[in-house]
């Protein structure tokens, strides 16, 4: 449960940008392509959005003391 | 040796897995060979796990629902629901480092269609259930009530709180027509759902056109911006979902009027649905239903 609060706390920290195409992509569970076509925005930059998200989610919870092992959180 | 400075554009597709399989398969091709993508690889390949460690209540951007919707109601067709997301078979990061496995989530859903992409953006944030649970339309038809934000699930923890307003609405002068329509302001705009009953198709040359009406709107001094247009099937249904911009406070009433064709409305046609009971009195004899009866 704390660890919960901790990834949605990292979560919270990301720009507006890079939490909605995270969110979309694994927990919408969509697509590249649905993704742009959803957000209105090329491939391209869900892209490269996609990356800088997830380094920017990594360093987030590396701050918050969360590191690698997932299986260890896992629900 | 693969090397080069740029991040390929797949990466983060691949870590995430949600590459199509060809796409994956060619992307383990160039991770074989390339060290650097290798270890990038190793070091976000837990970030998709623990994302399914968290709650689904982190609050999603204001106006995604609305891009959301508004996308979605660009896709719409009014004969076929056109597939937006093709099936595509799982795929999961598997050949970066096969000694070390990785939980992640399950996500068995498939989505093929537009609604699906509606419903999981709405599953996103607690807030806009609400959009979903105001959703029951057989509830308050002809009750003559402004119900703002009565519907709204108990407060969650990352509920972005935007309010949301279901507004009831009846035909002038006792007609069967009815509907609802509920709208939920976010920072950045409104998102309206309409849903109509026993409208009959406007006719020929014609559309509906459901408007947010300001409080000294009359029909010889229209003050009303547009929400959007829309016309009903055979059975006198229709179930349009628009975005706006406009000001909550400037525009406090929604109604729908039969307008003739042409890209603009000329805010002369005739009253078919309104929000009462603040309207009645604008409802003159001047106003003629056309297509509603």
């Amino acid at each position: 449960m704390l660890t919960r609060l901790v990834v949605d706390s990292a979560l919270a920290s990301l720009s507006a940008a890079h939490r909605e195409v995270l969110l979309l992509s694994y927990r919408g569970d969509l697509t590249q392509p649905a993704i742009a076509q959803v957000l209105g925005i090329p491939l391209g930059t869900v892209k490269t959005r996609s990356y800088h998200a997830l380094r920017a989610l990594k360093s987030a919870l590396a701050e918050r003391g969360v590191h690698g092992d997932a299986s260890r959180y896992a629900p | 040796m693969a090397t080069h400075r740029a991040t390929p554009p797949d990466l983060a597709g691949y870590v995430l897995g949600i590459l199509d399989p060809g796409q994956a398969e060619s992307f383990e091709v160039h991770l074989r060979e390339c060290p650097q993508c290798r270890a990038e690889v190793e070091e976000l390949r837990e970030v998709p796990a623990l994302l399914a460690v968290g709650d689904t209540q982190v609050e999603v951007p204001g106006d995604l629902h609305a891009r959301t919707f508004a996308r979605i109601r660009a896709d719409e067709a009014p004969t076929a629901e056109p597939p937006l997301v093709l099936p595509r078979l799982g795929h999961r990061p598997s050949g970066a480092s096969p000694a070390r496995s990785v939980r992640i989530g399950p996500r068995a859903r498939r989505l093929a269609s537009a609604a699906a992409v509606a419903a999981t953006v709405i599953g996103l944030g607690g807030g806009v259930t609400a959009l979903i649970r105001t959703g029951d339309w057989g509830n308050g038809v002809g009750a003559a009530s402004i119900a703002s934000g009565e519907n709204e699930p108990p407060t969650e923890p990352g509920a972005t709180g935007a309010p949301v307003t279901t507004l009831s609405l009846v035909a002038p002068r006792n007609g069967r027509q009815h509907g609802a329509v509920t709208i939920r302001t976010t920072a950045a705009r409104r998102v309206v759902q309409l849903r109509v009953t026993a409208l009959a198709p406007p006719g020929a040359g014609h559309r509906y056109v459901c408007w947010f009406v300001g409080r000294r709107d009359t029909h010889s001094r229209p003050d009303r911006v547009v929400i959007g247009s829309f016309v009903t099937d055979g059975s006198g249904r229709a179930t349009p979902t628009f975005t706006t911009a406009a000001d909550p406070t400037r525009y406090p009433l929604v109604d729908v009027t039969n307008e003739a064709g042409g890209v603009n409305p000329q805010k002369r046609g005739p009253k078919v649905l309104t929000a009462p009971p603040h309207r009645d009195s604008d409802v003159g004899p001047e106003v003629r239903q056309r297509g509603a009866d």
